[in-house]
């Protein structure tokens, strides 16, 4: 055996420089968007900590007005709360049980071909600007709500959570669709071998082996219907009300910051300011619903190998 | 380990060959199995007695499993597959347009290759099977005789309510067995029920088998040969699609007729 020589072990410094570039571009892409969220929660923090000089925190959490461009205004972010959660629990009402049944029946009944068309046009559905679903509720939904229940108000909550329902109902059915085909498939041969239909494999089987991601992926669909502005904006009114109605024109978080952002609230009045606030709310909710999904996903994760 | 011939818990009456007048579980006639257009078993004769444990054998890709997987109408849930030939269960055609799988398949079990429990607690695993299928009497009675005989109760009577996922490899290809027991089946079909397992989870199954042996008809597939002269009645030697040999495992493994099942019996294969 000969000696190795150093030469033909030696370090390149071409191909060094090469690998510390990539890795630089890299972590500067990553790094710019946790430096973007950094941005964002600092201009909230700060804009809605001079909103908070003038109206304290108590006062803005229970307070059961909000009539921030009145005089004297008032400052209680209870109705804006109020008309988010009726467009949340009411989309998800009708979303997250029709979406986990299209997953169901996509991942264990349909045939691949059936699949190959409803895959798509549920994309589709997802692929629609909110602007359209906003009249479509205006010109579809409220009408067909009147003509069932003529004393339904022309903006309304119920026509905008019928909407969003029908915006989020894409990602429920995909997310569940994915964390069933997740379970494996010498499951279902077991459970058939038992003597077991379709049905039962399905409901006794697969969907609480899919548990953990059905659950995520619900928790993820009422962050986004939380989330959701343009389509409530125009179908849900801009009356803040603290009422469980859904019938009544109310006012969500989302949709005040768009009214009062888009009209004519100069910058530094409280008005202005208290965008910030309400926003600073709202991404607190959302975070925790993200991180309570995550804690979901961790918790009943079943380890499948 | 080193001897073909049956061990002492072995029944000497029990070795039963073709030619012996026994009921047949299963009888298959011009039986050709495939995919597509692709053959995998091609017009096989064989009949599987019932209360024996038979065992199929054969070098990888041989169609073993297929074969296996016909006769509880498994592959049902491969599109491409197709079937010629007469297949009968206790004289009904498996494939006859009116049986009802579902119905085949409780009295047809099935132990699969890798251990599969539900992601569920130990006593809900063998418990689900006779609760969907409507059983009246006293579920946790069932699952307890069921563990009982799989040679598992010893071991989890203190812990059914624990995930099933949290036994060892061996106890969950137990529990696999004791989830079929507790269908109280006819038939019992393992697809290499020991290829993932350690040797000691191994021999505890082949004794777990053995003790099997009167109540059921058992059907293995198995790559081990040792393992089908320890503890099969009847050995089928597939190669290639064809059966080339079948009968009693100790004629196959000592005298066998042909020199393709003497190779492969004896390693001198490929």
């Amino acid at each position: 055996m000969t000696a190795t020589q150093l030469d033909a072990l030696r370090k390149s410094s071409t191909r060094q420089w090469k690998e510390g570039s990539i890795h630089g571009v890299l972590m500067t892409s990553a790094l710019l968007s946790i430096l973007t969220t950094v941005g964002v929660v600092a201009v909230l923090a700060a804009e809605s900590s001079t909103f908070f000089r003038e109206v304290s925190p108590v006062e803005f959490l229970t307070g059961t007005k909000w009539t921030p461009l009145f005089d004297p205004p008032s400052h209680g972010v209870l109705p804006l709360l109020c008309g988010t959660g009726l467009i949340a629990v009411g989309s998800g009402i009708l979303a997250l049980p029709i979406g986990l049944a299209i997953a169901v029946y996509l991942s264990e009944m349909a045939n691949r071909r059936r699949r190959r068309i409803v895959k798509p046009m549920l994309e589709v559905l997802a692929g629609i600007p909110t602007v359209v679903y906003g009249y479509f509720a205006l010109t579809f939904v409220t009408p067909c709500l009147r003509w069932l229940i003529p004393s339904t108000e022309v903006f309304n909550a119920a026509a905008g959570a019928i909407v969003v329902a029908i915006m989020i109902l894409p990602m429920v059915a995909s997310l569940c669709d994915d964390s069933l085909q997740a379970v494996p498939a010498s499951l279902r041969q077991a459970a058939y071998s038992l003597g077991a239909t379709p049905r039962e494999v399905s409901v006794g089987i697969v969907v609480p082996g899919a548990l953990s991601g059905i659950l995520a992926s619900f928790v993820l669909a009422l962050s986004r219907a939380i989330g959701e502005t343009m389509a409530v904006t125009l179908a849900a009114g801009a009356t803040p009300r603290l009422t469980l109605n859904p019938l009544e024109s109310i006012q969500t978080m989302t949709a005040f910051m768009a009214q009062v952002s888009s009209g004519d609230a100069p910058s530094g009045t409280s008005q202005y300011n208290s965008i910030f606030a309400v926003g600073f709310l709202l991404f607190a909710i959302t975070l925790f619903m993200n991180w309570l999904a995550q804690r979901v996903l961790h918790r009943f994760r079943e380890a499948y190998e | 380990m080193t001897d073909a011939a049956p061990g002492p818990t072995q029944p000497t009456e029990g070795r039963a060959g073709p030619d012996v007048q026994v009921e047949a579980a299963f009888t298959c006639r011009g039986l050709t199995l495939g995919y597509g257009d692709h053959v995998v078993v091609r017009d096989l004769d064989l009949e599987f007695p019932e209360k024996r444990i038979t065992a199929i054998i054969g070098p990888s890709g041989c169609g073993k499993s297929t074969l296996v997987r016909t006769l509880n109408r498994m592959n049902d849930f491969i599109p491409s597959f197709t079937k010629a030939g007469t297949c009968l269960y206790r004289g009904v055609e498996l494939y006859d347009p009116s049986l009802d799988p579902v119905l085949l398949r409780r009295q047809v079990g099935m132990v699969f290759q890798k251990p599969n429990p539900f992601p569920k607690t130990i006593l809900q695993n063998v418990t689900w099977g006779p609760m969907i299928n409507g059983y009246t009497g006293d579920l946790r009675e069932l699952a307890v005789e069921s563990l009982q005989k799989a040679a598992l109760w010893g071991e989890v009577a203190a812990r059914l309510d624990q995930p099933a996922l949290s036994l060892s490899g061996g106890q969950q290809q137990r529990l696999c067995i004791a989830r079929t027991l507790a269908m109280q089946p006819d038939v019992i079909l393992m697809d290499e029920p020991c290829s993932s397992l350690d040797p000691v989870s191994t021999s505890r199954i082949e004794e777990l088998m053995d003790s099997l042996r009167e109540r059921y008809t058992i059907v293995i597939v198995t790559h081990n040969m040792q393992q089908a002269a320890r503890i099969s009645d009847l050995t089928a030697f597939l190669e290639g699609g064809d059966l080339v040999e079948f009968g009693d495992t100790d004629q196959i493994f000592t005298r066998p007729l042909y020199k393709r099942t003497e190779d492969y019996v004896t390693g001198r294969f490929g």
